[in-house]
Parts: structure tokens; sequence; C-alpha cells
């Protein structure tokens, strides 16, 4: 009995032993499995490594792959900044990546020598300062910020190690100073400072690009020619535009001193004030359109009104004088050919203050311009405005306005009698929707103005605005600048000129102001409109005539304009029996 | 029994198959990949030149210096006002005279004297 439980016992025991052997030798087997498993696993990687893929260049792919991820990163988190262009699609302002130059002082172990070599590459580095960056303890400093090709190309043959590059949107203006003023600047970190680009910031920096009504060539043409008028007769600076009569658009607009936009840190003040938009002028006699045309609009004033000149206006202190006195009664064509500043007096007091003022104000030149620029100067009105002021007012006197502004309203009284308000961005909405045209005067009336300004060129100041075939009219406006104790300053002028062609329906509208000229021999001393700013008006047709191809028209003194005004021109000095066109001829 | 171990096989080798066409495949997808980034970063690269060559275009076709380019290089100067005319028919037929000019530089019309006269004195010497 015992026996058999002993042996039950030990059956027991050696199968328990047996069970654990298989046990572990399953476990054995298991992890052997597991190991052949790896190895095969990793032979076929291997293999996959080895001979699949052999013939990737695996490194580099990785490497480049990272990076892009960096770069595509980098791209979400900032828009490139649209272009501008020009009404044909010259290019006036782009976004490119330049490279920076950074210098990582630790890895630089001669910095003298390394400041000499940069500086032979920029000649214009502050070496001291640069020594003294790269001897500093810290672990980076700036050398150079938005460099060329070139000099990148020059830097990379140094083979200095310490020396590295980052890229950064950098912004390019191709066009220099050639708009400066209306295209403006941004800094470098994409925030529009002056012109278009700081009053389209919103639309550049969602990456929209934007397309100008200016013509590069028109630009350049009046650019040129204003520059040569200041120049010529020495002046502090000048300001022009060219604008669509009808549009408003601005094919031109300068304002000189200007400078290079790629450089707008180094410009001065004087350079970066804007004579076209911002700065206020009294542009006198010009004004003389505007009070002619408030008499024949307003007060159904005809152009056979005759205004006694024969005498000074005396208004308390001071005297309203001509510069040009005839002593005699004028008509209104006589008024405005000879610009009479007591003709023009007297036809604001027929006009009356508050008409005057009303009209004025319709033509926008109360108010500040609303234009695509926000450098914009308010106009400087008489205030309070007493009946004095109507006479003043009436030739320029006492009232101030921007030159741009003065030029859309004029181009208002000639285009047929619509408001003209300036635009310098293409509209891009294809809503289909015409304007709404804003009439300031009468179509008849605009058309008697047309033939008063062609007037003033045929026979009155601007005899050197014309341009024969061309049909120029327009009106000279020389005011003394107010001097610095109060009063008027006789040495210190505006000379200006607004002018259009062709006259019997004008497309084009061009304002030209001269800055302080002074008159020189060939001049005769004088610093006038007629002889500063009328000239310039014939040299930017004439290029405008070559640019946009207009040909010039046979002239035929039957269908002048001019000639519609013959009966109310009484000059003594005319023989009777001649009219306004053989004088002309 | 032999079924059995065919079945095995037969599994065995549709499980290697299926491995090494999938890995084929994700090789494969790998490699696209990489081209398509390199293709894209290729691209950019391009439209980055392109800017910068448009840049550079408009750079160099400044007005002011095409101005002068023209100045120094053509014998050309911008027409006149009263040169521009608005098409061919106004060029006045009649006027155009033959453009022969009327008295020849000296050194031309010692070559031309030299050109005739030899075939001249040729001429001479048959008669």
């Amino acid at each position: 009995m015992i026996l058999r439980q002993m042996r039950r016992n030990a059956i027991r025991i050696e199968g328990e032993h047996s069970a654990a052997l298989e046990r572990a030798r399953g476990r054995l087997v298991l992890l052997g499995m597991v190991f052949a498993l790896a190895y095969a696993v990793i032979a076929v990687r291997v293999f996959d490594l080895a001979v699949l893929q052999g013939d990737v260049p695996r490194m580099e792919g990785e490497v480049v792959a990272a990076d892009e991820g960096l770069q595509e990163k980098e791209q979400v988190a900032s828009i490139r900044r649209g272009d501008i262009y020009d009404r044909n699609g010259e290019l006036l302002a782009t976004t490119l990546k330049a490279a920076s130059l950074y210098a990582d002082p630790a890895l630089i172990l001669e910095p003298q020598k390394v400041t000499q070599r940069l500086a032979r590459i920029f000649p214009d580095l502050d070496q001291a300062q640069t020594l003294k960056d790269l001897e500093g303890a810290r672990r980076f400093a700036w050398i150079r910020r938005g460099i060329t090709p070139d000099q990148q190309q020059e830097i990379l043959a140094l083979g200095e190690p310490g020396l590295g590059f980052e890229y950064e949107d950098t912004r390019i203006y191709p066009q220099g100073a050639l708009a400066t003023h209306l295209v403006g600047y941004a800094d470098r970190d994409g925030n529009g400072l002056a012109g278009v680009e700081r009053s389209y910031q919103d639309v550049l920096a969602t990456g929209n690009d934007l397309h100008l009504t200016l013509d590069l060539r028109l630009q350049h043409a009046l650019r040129r020619e204003l520059g040569a008028a200041v120049q010529e007769f020495q002046a502090i600076g000048a300001a022009g535009v060219i604008l669509d009569a009808q549009t408003g658009e601005v094919l031109a607009g300068v304002s000189l001193p200007d400078f290079d936009i790629n450089k707008a840190g180094s410009a001065t003040d004087e350079q970066e004030f804007s004579r076209l938009t911002l700065g206020v002028y009294e542009l006198g006699s010009m004004f003389k359109i505007f009070s002619t045309a408030a008499l024949l609009e307003t007060v159904n004033g005809s152009l056979g009104q005759t205004f006694d000149a024969t005498k000074p206006i005396r208004i308390g202190r001071f005297s309203i004088n001509d510069y040009h006195a005839q002593k005699r009664v004028l008509t209104v064509p006589e008024v405005f050919m000879y610009s009479s500043n007591i003709g023009a007096a007297l036809m604001g007091k027929t006009v009356g203050t508050e008409k005057l003022r009303a009209f004025y104000r319709d033509l926008g030149l109360i108010d500040p311009l609303k234009f695509d620029v926000r450098e914009i100067g308010s106009p400087e009105v008489p205030h309070p405005w007493r009946e004095a002021s109507t006479l003043t007012a009436s030739y320029g006197h006492g009232i101030s306005t921007t030159p741009l502004q003065l030029a859309s309203a004029a181009a208002s009284v000639v285009n047929g009698g619509f408001l003209v308000q300036p635009k310098l961005v293409a509209q891009q909405d294809n809503s289909g929707e015409p304007e709404k045209k804003v009439r300031v005067i009468s179509q008849e009336n605009s058309e008697k103005m047309r033939a008063l300004w062609r007037l003033v060129v045929t026979q009155g100041t601007a005899k050197n605005a014309d341009v024969p075939g061309y049909d120029i009219g327009g009106k000279t406006g020389t005011a003394e600048k107010v001097g610095a104790r109060g009063g008027y300053d006789r040495k210190r002028l505006i000379s200006s000129f607004v002018g259009a062609f062709p006259m019997n329906d004008p497309k084009y509208v061009v304002m030209i102001m001269v800055d302080e000229p002074k008159g020189n021999k060939k001049t005769y001393g004088y610093a006038t409109a007629g002889w500063v700013a009328a000239p310039v008006m014939a040299k930017v047709v004439t290029s405008m005539a070559s640019i946009l191809g207009i040909p010039a028209d046979a002239y035929d003194p039957a269908k002048d304009i001019v000639y519609n005004l013959d009966r109310y021109i009484h000059d003594p000095k005319h023989k009777k029996g001649k009219t306004l066109v053989s004088y002309h001829e | 029994m032999k079924k059995y171990w065919f079945r095995h096989i037969l599994a065995l080798a549709f499980a290697i198959v299926s491995g090494i066409t999938l890995m084929r495949t994700s090789h494969e997808v790998q490699r696209t990949e990489r081209e398509i980034a390199a293709l894209e970063r290729e691209e950019r690269a391009e439209r980055e030149e392109i800017r910068v060559l448009n840049a550079e275009w408009a750079y160099l076709n400044r007005p002011e210096r095409l101005e002068a380019l023209a100045a120094q290089y053509l014998e050309l100067v911008p027409p006149g006002a009263d040169q521009m005319i608005s098409s061919v028919k106004d060029i006045p037929d009649e006027d155009i005279v033959p453009p022969i000019p009327p008295s020849l530089p000296a050194s031309v019309a010692r070559v031309r004297e030299i050109s005739y006269t030899v075939p001249s004195a040729a001429q001479g010497g048959n008669q």
C-alpha cells in the first residue's frame, strides 16, 4: 500500500519534472523564433536599404526633406507681400528673398583680418563696430542685411566658417526714385510707411498685387522736365501731375526733390515731403479759372460782361493791383487773358460770398482731397470768410490747396463739367456699374472755359506753353510766398501752370508747379509762370505726343475754339480788322 | 498529411510574395515622394529666379537708363511734335527726293573717281 503510494508519488514527481522541462524547451524555442524573426527583419531591411534603395542618396534626401518642412512652415507664417505695377504692367515694387549676412564670433579666429576683407566687399562698412561685434562674446551678430547675389558670392569665396546667411524677404523698387511719393515704401518687416505701400497695406500684406494708373514713361518724362526746370531756375523744388481729364486717373505724379525708395532710410525730410499731395500752396491766378467758372455757372454770367480794371481796388489797408495792368474796362476773356486781379476780384464780388464758397466746395477746393495715398494736405481757406476774402480768393490769394487738388478741380471745369476725383489705383472690381458722374458746371460753360484756356496760350501769359498742332490751353499762376514776417515775399515765388490738350475736347490735364524759381538771362530775369512753368508744359506735351503716339493735327484756324472769343477782345494795341487767329499766326 | 504541408508552403509563399510586393510598393511611394519634393523645390527655385529676373529686367529697362543708352549708342532722337503724323498717307510723296547728297564728301568723291577712271582707261586701251 505504502509502496504503491510511493510509486504514485514518484510518478507524479517524474511527471512534474518532465512538464517543467517541456515548458522550458517551449520557451527556448519561442525565444529562438523571436530572434530568428528579428534577424530576418534586419536582413530584409538591410536588403531593402542596400539593394532596393541603394541608388537613392539617402542622407541628402533626409536632410533636404527636413529643411523643406521648415521652409514650408516659414512660408505659411509669412505671405509674400504683393507686387506693385504701373498701368502697362511695368514693375514698380516686388519682394525678393535676399541674403543677410551674419557672423558667429566664436567661429571667427582672426576678427581683424575678416573685418578688413568684409570692408573690401562693403566699402561703406563701419569697421570699428564690426570689429567690436566680431570680438564680442555673443554668438550672433548681423553684419549686413539684404546683400546682393554678387556680394554673397564674394563672401562665399572668403571661405570663412564664422560667416553665414539668412534669407529674408526684401522689398525691391526697380524704378528707384521714379515715383517716390506715390509708391512710397515699406520697412523690413513689411509695414508700409508711405504712399500706396502705406494706404494699401492690407491689400499688399495679404499677398495681392496692386496695379496703379501711372504710366512709367509719362512719369519719367514729367520728372525729367521738372528736374530740368528746377536746375535751370535754381528752384528749391517742383511738383507736377498728368491726369486723365475724364476719369481722373493719375498718369504721372512727381514731387521734387525725391529720393531712391530703395534707400528710404537715408532720405531727408525735404525729400520725403510730397509737394504734390501734402504741400499746400497759394497757387494764385490759377484760381481765376474757378472764379470765372463760378461767374458763368452760378449767376449766369456771360463772356461779354465787363469789369472796370482802371484802378486798383482798395480794401482797408491793402489794395488789389494788376500785374499786367491794362487800366481799362475788361470783358471776361480779357480778365482771364491778362490775368487781371482786379477783374477777378470784381467777378468774385458779382458771384457773392456764399455762392463762390459753395462753388469752391463743389469743386473740392475747400476740403481735404480723397486720394489713394494718405499724405494729403488740408487746404487753408480764409477763416472767418469775410467779404474781402471773397475778393482775394477770386484770384487765389488767402486760399491754399495742394497742387493735385487744384489740377483735379481745373480738370473738372474743362472736361465737360464733371467732377474729377483723382485715382492712383486702377479699379479692380468689375461690377460693371458705371461710376456716378457729378456735374459741377454745364457742358456749355465748360466749352466756354476751354476757349478761355486756349486764349491764354494763344494770346495771354502762357504763349511759351504752345506746341503747334496739339491745341494746348491753360492758365498760369504766379504767387508770392508768405514771408517770414508775414506779408508776401516778392522774391520767393510759386510759378505754376495748369493746362490741357486737345482743347476742343481735353483728354489730358497737366499741372506744373515750380517752387521758388530764380530768373535767368534767358528769361530776362523773370521767374513768373509764363517763363518758368509754361515752357515745361510744352516740353511735357512734346514728350507725351511721342510716347503715346498722338499725331499733331494740321492747324486749322477756323476750327480753333479761341476764334469764338474774337468779339470780346478789345485790345487797343491790336489793329482793327485783325482777328485773334491772325495775330496767333 | 501531404495536402496539409502543401497548404502551408502555399501560404508561406504567398506571404513572402506579398511582403516583397508591399516593400517594393512602399519603396516606390517613397521614391516618388522624394521626386515630387525635388520637383517642387526646383519649381520654387525657378519661380524665385523668375522673380529676380523680372526685377532685374525692370531695373535694366528704367526709362532713365534707356534714354541715356539711346543717346549714347543710337543715332536717333525722339520725334519732335511736328514730326508726329497719324498715318503713312500724311507723308508728302511729291516732296521726297532721291537720297543722293548734293555734293559728296571729298573722300567718297575720290573713291568714285578711281573706280570710274579704271574701266574707262581700259576701254581707251582697247580702242
